[in-house]
């Protein structure tokens, strides 16, 4: 199991469009993943969770990553945080 | 043989077998499992899920093509839907702990996952929520076993879908089918049968009363997208008449794709201005393929949804101008201010508690009670004018004073960024939409201040007639050829030609082939219409003469009824083509 900190940096925080990508890439990987606040924990791999979690921009979120293809998950998740899920800006 | 009438939403004609779709409600019953048999309901459940995403997948490869981004994220969204975890585990532990079946279980979880949806303060998801019950149906079409219509076709097989209505998920059963035609008892032509239909550039008619009680599946049956006419078990002679429209179709359509980068003049050399309206940047492409001569309505609000729940900042708005700017250069742009509430949208900054929006706090009476949030789409707008060719248009004024209010924002806009040193176009054209009558009976006080008129017919004819559009009830009484529309529309042309100055007109009406004439004859020098519809309109106007127009207003504006005023038309219009 790894896990890393990182900050959410887009604009509009984990919203309809970049939760959706979030899931997406969570559910190409066999690897658990769960991302946690400091109020709330979620499955990545679910957009009701994702969304529930309503991260704002400036969030420290905390990515929890085990399973075999863990490394490679986690490397892409923090990617997509931090090029604030390609939304520019 | 049966004809039957509704309403033709895309164009074209077809001939084929017909495949009857029923939206059934699938009785969800709720049995007892016993422990053992539970981890082969949850395995069912599974399957019928991935069954599923597999439709929703093969729709969305289908749509690729030919539909735009905004439109396939919403199958993503399907996807990711039935992928989340929560909705299996939910059944499985209602299968596992209560011993009930699957389809009962998968309820329940379906049941959480759009009250989870709706809770979150998301709009995006929050819409998808409801199209969850429609995913819901197609899995537990799957658990009631292999679905038979996916096996049927043939190669070299034409079907015509008929249904009642159709939504995602009945569509999702469809994308192997070599389909040519859709017709449905239901639907407008907003629904998602026509976009779909339009689409994929097959006919399709809506609204066909009778049309599933007198269908039987496996019949020849006609769908004329053009008169919006199903013909179900045609005589022969029938059948090759409809061979030859058809084949006719063709031809026309490949004549005037030909013509698309020739403007459109009547016979006697008025040049009418065929626009575009659009909504988001990715429909650029396929309005300049039709020959659009720029845009005369961009609906800033998309770029304000696309944001929610936050709002775009001045170098959002700068972003997306900027590009449609570049893009039509050197054709006119036309950006719409705000026009957020009402009945079609929602955003977080709206009073969710208005009892009637419609005539509520909308448009430009929104933008002058939040001033930060006008101006700074109004500077986004001043900062991408440098090429010269951006207009801004104030939706729904009502009163003079309004629009005094909304040019002081402007010029004050003006003179920060002029301070700042940034580049503009100081005389940026300004028009206003005249959409409520008494803006439109008034129009003579607005005339020498106003660049331009721009005719939002749409609303008009809403608060004219009184109708509510989305009310089937009274839907039928929504009509742009009653003669109360046709004098207001006159009374705005005969204002602006006083002072100079242009109509467009950039409703419903503009595309409407049979109001084409009449909008020639008024005066309305410029119609903005829906990308797909340019071509058709550009060639229309093409075989119309101006000096005929005009006589045939002068009749229409007598006219006592919609019906006569359509009379006219159709005796106009017939006789210039014999």
């Amino acid at each position: 199991m790894i896990r890393k900190e990182v900050t959410v940096c887009n604009r509009l925080g984990l919203h309809a469009r970049a939760a959706a990508k979030l899931v997406q890439i969570a559910n190409q990987f066999q690897a658990q993943v769960s991302l946690t606040t400091n109020q709330m924990c979620a499955d990545a791999k679910s957009i009701l969770g994702v969304l529930t979690l309503a991260a704002a921009k400036d969030t420290p979120l905390i990515i929890e990553v085990d399973g075999p293809d863990e490394a490679e998950a986690l490397s892409q998740i923090e990617h997509l945080i931090q090029d604030r899920f390609g939304e520019g800006e | 043989m049966t004809r039957l009438t509704g309403t033709p939403v895309s164009p074209g004609i077809a001939i084929g077998t017909s495949q009857i779709i029923l939206v059934q409600e699938i009785p969800v019953v709720k049995t007892s499992i016993a422990p053992e048999a539970a981890s082969g309901e949850v395995e069912r459940l599974r399957r019928a899920l991935q069954a599923t995403i597999g439709d929703v997948e093969n729709l969305k490869e289908r749509a690729r093509s030919r539909l735009s981004e905004d439109f396939l994220a919403i199958f993503d969204a399907h996807v990711i839907i039935l992928k989340d975890p929560a909705l299996l585990r939910g059944a499985k532990a209602r299968i596992e702990r209560s011993g009930v079946n699957a389809e009962y279980a998968l309820q329940g979880s379906i049941q959480d996952m759009v009250r989870g949806l709706m809770a979150t303060d998301d709009p995006y998801f929050q819409e998808r929520a409801m199209d969850v019950e429609g995913l819901h149906r197609r899995v537990q079409q799957h658990l009631a076993g292999p679905l038979p219509e996916k096996t049927t076709w043939t190669s070299g097989e034409r079907v015509v879908i008929l249904a009642d209505t159709l939504t995602p998920s009945e569509t999702s059963t469809l994308h192997n089918a070599p389909i040519v035609a859709f017709a449905t008892e239901h639907g407008a032509r907003t629904s998602h049968t026509a976009i779909i239909a339009r689409s994929l550039e097959i006919p399709a008619v809506v609204g066909v009363k009778g049309l599933t009680k007198t269908a039987e599946s496996h019949g020849t049956v006609i769908v004329d997208g053009l008169e919006g006419l199903v013909i179900l078990n045609p005589s022969e002679a029938e059948l090759a008449e409809y061979e030859r429209r058809a084949e006719a179709y063709q031809r026309h359509r490949k004549a005037i794709l030909g013509q698309a980068r020739k403007e459109a003049r009547t016979v006697d050399g008025t040049l009418i201005r065929v626009t575009a309206n659009l909504d988001l940047t990715d429909e650029i492409g396929s309005a300049l393929a039709a020959g659009a001569s720029g845009v005369g309505l961009y609906r800033s609000e998309f770029l304000f949804l696309d944001h929610s729940p936050a709002l775009p900042s001045e170098e959002d708005h700068l972003g997306y101008y900027d590009r449609i700017a570049q893009a039509f250069y050197p054709h006119r742009v036309v950006i719409r201010t705000l026009d957020l509430g009402g009945e079609k949208y929602f955003h977080a900054v709206l009073d969710r508690t208005e009892r009637n929006p419609v005539l509520g706090v909308r448009a430009i009476r929104f933008c002058l009670r939040q001033p930060e949030i006008f101006r700074t789409q109004l500077k986004g707008i001043l900062r991408a004018s440098k090429r010269k060719n951006l207009a801004i248009l104030f939706p729904m004024i009502t009163t003079l004073q309004e629009y005094q209010q909304a040019s002081d924002h402007l010029e004050a806009c003006k003179r920060e960024l002029e301070a700042d040193g940034v580049p503009f176009d100081e005389h940026i054209p300004v028009g206003i939409m005249v959409e409520v009558p008494s803006c439109a009976l008034t129009a003579e006080a607005y005339a020498p201040l106003v660049d331009f008129f721009s005719i939002g017919t749409n609303d008009l004819i809403q608060y004219l007639l009184a109708i509510d559009r989305n009310n089937d009830s009274v839907a039928h009484l929504y009509d742009p050829m009653h003669p109360a529309v046709l004098k207001c529309i006159a009374h705005v042309c005969d204002a602006a030609s006083a002072e100079g100055k242009p109509v467009t007109v950039c409703g419903e009406a503009a595309a409407d082939p049979m109001m084409t004439p009449l909008l020639v004859g008024l005066g309305v020098t410029e119609l903005s219409m829906t990308p797909s519809s340019i071509l058709e309109v550009k060639n229309h106007i093409r075989n119309l003469s101006l000096r005929a127009c005009q006589k045939l207003v002068k009749k229409a504006l007598k006219a006592r009824t919609g019906v006569e005023v359509a009379d006219l038309v159709k005796t106009a219009v017939g006789g210039a083509k014999g």
